[in-house]
């Protein structure tokens, strides 16, 4: 029941940390928002979350290669996280490589057709097609 | 005597004053003074000429007769109207054709212009489109990842 109680309790703080790493980034405070999220995967190694958050950061600062290695290693960590896919379906669109981009929005699409990620992927889908229609 | 005097007694008052007397009088003499005329011969010929020109070509014979007979111009006296309608004829059916011109010359404008603030029109709804998509993107980032935070030990 402790440890119980103190596993959600921990989890609430992460969450929280992650929200406040979030905030950092929004303000384009990166140097902090590093850091959060860089605890984070310490305190959560098995969960591709930080990772997820690191690669965003790693857009906003246009380091996309970097990008792209946190998310290949969230999606080592966890091979069903359409979000994962997602974000590397943007990485791919701003490297200007369609054709991942498509096969990565059809992977996130395949492990999730409902929600947030599905009305992401649809929307990146209409952006890669207005990108291809302009080259 | 007054300071009006010159040293050889002349008085400069009166002597300006006659002189402006006789300006004046000059000119109302050649107001008078009566145009030149032509002589009654060229104007009898320049009646008959413009009565057998109007028989051809009215208006025109009428300004012939008058520019013969010491008519102030072609275009002046009997046949002044006339000559002028006949211009007018020229003039109006000259004046058609550049009004059509700049007619043609106006909607080829008129659709060059609607073609662009079509073309700026559907630029703009692209821009608009492309704008809602990427703010779009945006929150569905923010609420894929909270999602994920939200699942996180669950």
């Amino acid at each position: 029941m402790m440890k119980h109680k103190e596993a959600w309790t921990q989890g609430k703080e992460i969450r929280l940390m992650l929200e406040a790493g979030c905030v950092y980034r929004y303000a384009g405070k990166f140097r902090e928002a590093r850091e959060i999220f860089h605890g984070v995967r310490v305190l959560l190694p098995a969960q591709e979350v930080a990772d997820l958050a690191l690669a965003e950061v790693c857009m906003e600062e246009k380091k996309l290669d970097e990008a792209e290695a946190h998310c290949k290693r969230a999606l080592q960590l966890n091979r069903a996280s359409a979000a994962a896919y997602t974000t590397l379906a943007e990485i791919q669109l701003l490297q200007k490589n369609m054709t991942g981009a498509r096969q990565s929005l059809k992977k996130a699409i395949e492990i999730s057709p409902n929600g947030p990620v599905a009305m992401q992927v649809k929307n990146l889908m209409v952006f890669t097609s207005m990108l291809e229609a302009r080259s | 005597m007054s300071a009006a005097l010159n040293p050889n007694g002349v008085d400069i008052g009166q002597l300006n004053q006659e002189v402006s007397q006789l300006q004046l009088q000059q000119a109302q003499l050649q107001q008078l003074q009566v145009p030149h005329q032509p002589s009654m011969f060229r104007r009898i010929l320049g009646g008959v000429t413009g009565i057998a020109g109007n028989m051809f070509a009215p208006g025109l014979g009428g300004a012939l007769g008058s520019f013969i007979g010491g008519g102030s111009s072609l275009g002046g006296g009997l046949g002044n109207s006339a000559l002028s309608t006949l211009f007018q004829t020229n003039n109006t059916s000259q004046f058609s054709a550049q009004l059509a011109a700049a007619q043609a010359a106006g909607n080829a404008a008129n659709l060059a212009a609607d073609e662009q603030l079509l073309a700026v029109a559907k630029q703009g709804n692209e821009d608009e489109e492309q704008v809602e998509l990427a703010s779009n993107l945006e929150k569905l980032r923010h609420s894929t990842l909270m999602s994920v935070i939200q699942n996180i030990g669950s």
